[in-house]
């Protein structure tokens, strides 16, 4: 089956001041129709930046897609369209929902103004008509009382009622893809569970592939067919979402499931973090980018080498030199990596 | 309260079948609504305001209830340089003009046209550094370079330039003024323009400022990401973010613009006769002013400086209470 977006070999970088940054560095996934695809990473992992790259919404200068790099949607290289022809797939093909319900909804303009803007330009639908359906869309999302609510401002709804309208606004061209970029962080944890379950039903009453970007394992857990983890511009394993949790087998993502509290374990248990600090983006480590804060490292190898995404297991890639599994030795205490870094 | 608000939804969500409240939240007031609290607040401000609305009844009404001062020859011997009395509330000039009736016919020149020049210097503005922040780069860099090179261009030098345009000139060899046709409205065009396209660089270099700052906030990637065009997120989703600070601007111009066209008009490079502002009466009465007749010049004065001080309140007022961080009751 032709996936339905195929990033190949993208590289994004950026010129700043102190350097290059390679944001993401040589990133290939598929993501088939219908299908959720978790991103999870920490801050800087270029989860962010693959997606605006989808979108093609970063401003160049200073960032840089190599030419290479190839976005195939729908059979089409994003990368190789025009403004013009790009425009008609935002918001119409592909739609996006933010992090911050807060700051993106434009606070002078009221929800009805905004719902119903995508509408009129992709579906050229008149004043009526889109009011009609921008009140479906927000029903559909769970705002009560929808029709009275077009004329509010942002600034009339909680945090969680805007997140709904973004996805209203998101869904409203029945895009084929929605990118969902940290859609949950900046709500408290029941409003993010809702969000969660109105996207969970909304993929399955609308078939919507969905893209969930994250930093939180939790978040996508429940929710995500597939899970791609990302380090340092990187993919460095990706399963689907069971074989992740069950057998990690990057020692990035065996830290972060060890760094996260369990719920069927014993209690005085002691959650181990993972040291260090994330690497600093324009002078990446030769070898493997994950080398200076790994419990399983053997320097002379991982300095030298860099890993690259192989096949693990049944549809699990990784992307180590190293079989490692949650019960491989730790080569390297705790200790020792800290007193590394202070160095 | 929002709590309560949540607690409504997760109700309305829970029990379909009930007809959900209306969720109007009675303490969610209006954008206007919250701007009238915080501006009624300013109390130097609702004074301003009305004072200014006086103002305005005075140019737009005063001149139907006033006549026209005109020189009345035959009486001008008794009627000249009258003090302040029952028949004429602000005395009359040494021709035995109305100093009342030319103040009420020269507010509605003086202010018709500091608000024409503000218009002309708001819209130039806005739309220079709307376009200039927006789009950066080439077209920020030479767009700024223009609005540096008129904001170092000196006032009266181009109205200098500007005043064989502007001044009816004697005709050469004679004596007396022979008037030029249509000086007068010339004047009346022309002055807003060269006032306006001389603020203009004011207002643009605020609006970038202002530009630059809102374009960085995620609604607008938000709007690219829907597929608007670059004149479209411009013009509805930054310029209503970015008219806060052009409105106080604006209103603050207009006194300016109240005080420079009294100054010009002073020098002779001002509105023309038969055209009368209160720059135009304030500058007739030069000369008489040190004879004792302070009247002449008196209230012509005294009507700049209200407008000028109703301004300033009105612009103070307006900058708190269209300042979104004090959302503060």
């Amino acid at each position: 089956m032709e996936p339905l977006l195929s990033v190949q070999n993208l590289k994004t970088s950026f010129k700043t001041d102190g350097g290059l940054v390679k944001a993401v560095n040589d990133v290939s996934f598929d993501l088939f129709e219908g299908e959720t695809l978790g991103i999870v990473g920490e801050s800087g992992s270029g989860k962010s930046v693959t997606s605006l790259s989808i979108m093609r919404l970063l401003p160049s200068p200073p960032s840089r897609i190599d030419p290479d790099s190839k976005i195939i949607f729908k059979g089409r290289d994003l990368l190789k369209l025009k403004d013009e022809e790009m425009r008609k797939i935002r918001g119409k093909e592909i739609a996006m929902i933010f992090q911050d319900p807060m700051t993106s909804l434009n606070p002078v303009l009221t929800i009805g103004k905004q719902i119903t803007e995508s509408l009129k330009l992709h579906l050229k639908m008149d004043d009526n008509a889109s009011k009609k359906r921008a009140i479906e869309l927000l029903k559909l999302v769970g705002i009560p009382s929808a029709d009275k609510r077009l004329s509010d401002y942002p600034h009339q709804f909680s945090g969680g009622m805007r997140q709904r309208v973004m996805i209203a606004m998101a869904i409203s061209c029945n895009p084929k893809l929605l990118i969902a970029d940290e859609p949950t962080t900046a709500l408290d944890v029941t409003i993010q569970a809702q969000i969660l379950e109105l996207l969970k039903k909304l993929r399955n009453e609308l078939g919507t592939a969905i893209m969930l970007i994250t930093h939180d394992l939790g978040v996508v857990a429940g929710m995500c067919d597939r899970i791609q983890v990302m380090y340092a511009g990187k993919i460095v394993e990706t399963s689907n979402s069971k074989g992740l949790y069950a057998e990690p087998r990057h020692p990035y993502t065996i830290g972060l499931l060890n760094s996260i509290p369990r719920l069927d374990e014993r209690r005085h248990e002691r959650l181990i973090p993972i040291s260090g600090m994330p690497p600093d983006m324009v002078t990446l480590p030769p070898g493997c980018s994950f080398e200076p804060r790994c419990n399983y490292r053997q320097s002379a190898i991982c300095q030298s080498k860099v890993p690259e995404l192989r096949e693990v297991g049944e549809a699990h890639k990784a992307a180590c030199l190293f079989d490692i599994t949650r019960d491989s030795p730790v080569t390297v205490k705790t200790g020792d990596t800290v007193a590394a870094e202070t160095i | 309260m929002i709590e309560s608000k949540q607690n409504i939804v997760l109700q309305a969500e829970k029990k379909p079948g009930l007809s959900p409240q209306p969720m109007a939240d009675p303490q969610a007031r209006s954008q206007l609504a919250d701007f009238w609290l915080r501006f009624r607040k300013h109390q130097m401000a609702v004074f301003g305001s009305g004072l200014f609305i006086f103002l305005v009844l005075v140019a737009v009404v005063g001149p139907f209830l006033i006549a026209e001062p005109k020189v009345d020859v035959k009486q001008m011997s008794q009627l000249k340089n009258q003090p302040p009395s029952f028949d004429h509330f602000f005395g009359t000039n040494n021709i035995g003009l109305d100093v009342m009736a030319m103040v009420v016919h020269g507010a509605r020149i003086s202010l018709f046209l500091s608000l024409m020049a503000m218009l002309v210097a708001c819209s130039v503005g806005t739309l220079f550094g709307l376009v200039s922040a927006y789009f950066g780069g080439w077209i920020d860099i030479v767009l700024m370079r223009i609005v540096d090179i008129f904001l170092s261009v000196p006032l009266l030098i181009v109205l200098l330039m500007a005043s064989r345009f502007l001044v009816t000139p004697p005709p050469p060899g004679g004596s007396g003024g022979k008037i030029i046709e249509g000086a007068e409205i010339r004047s009346l065009t022309l002055l807003p323009l060269i006032l306006g396209l001389l603020s203009w660089p004011r207002v643009a270099r605020l609006v970038r400022s202002v530009t630059l700052s809102i374009k960085e906030q995620e609604f607008v990637t938000g709007a690219r990401a829907i597929g608007a065009k670059n004149n479209r997120i411009m013009f509805i989703h930054i310029l209503p973010n970015v008219i806060n600070p052009v409105v106080v601007a604006g209103t603050l111009l207009i006194g300016q613009f109240i005080v420079l066209e009294s100054f010009l008009s002073f020098l002779g490079y001002g509105i023309q006769p038969p055209l009368r502002s209160w720059g135009t009466s304030l500058a007739d009465a030069q000369s008489e002013f040190s004879a004792g007749n302070w009247w002449w010049a008196f209230f012509p004065g005294l009507f700049i400086l209200l407008t000028v001080l109703a301004i300033n309140f009105i612009g103070d007022g307006l900058r708190d209470a269209l300042d979104p961080r004090s959302k503060q009751r």
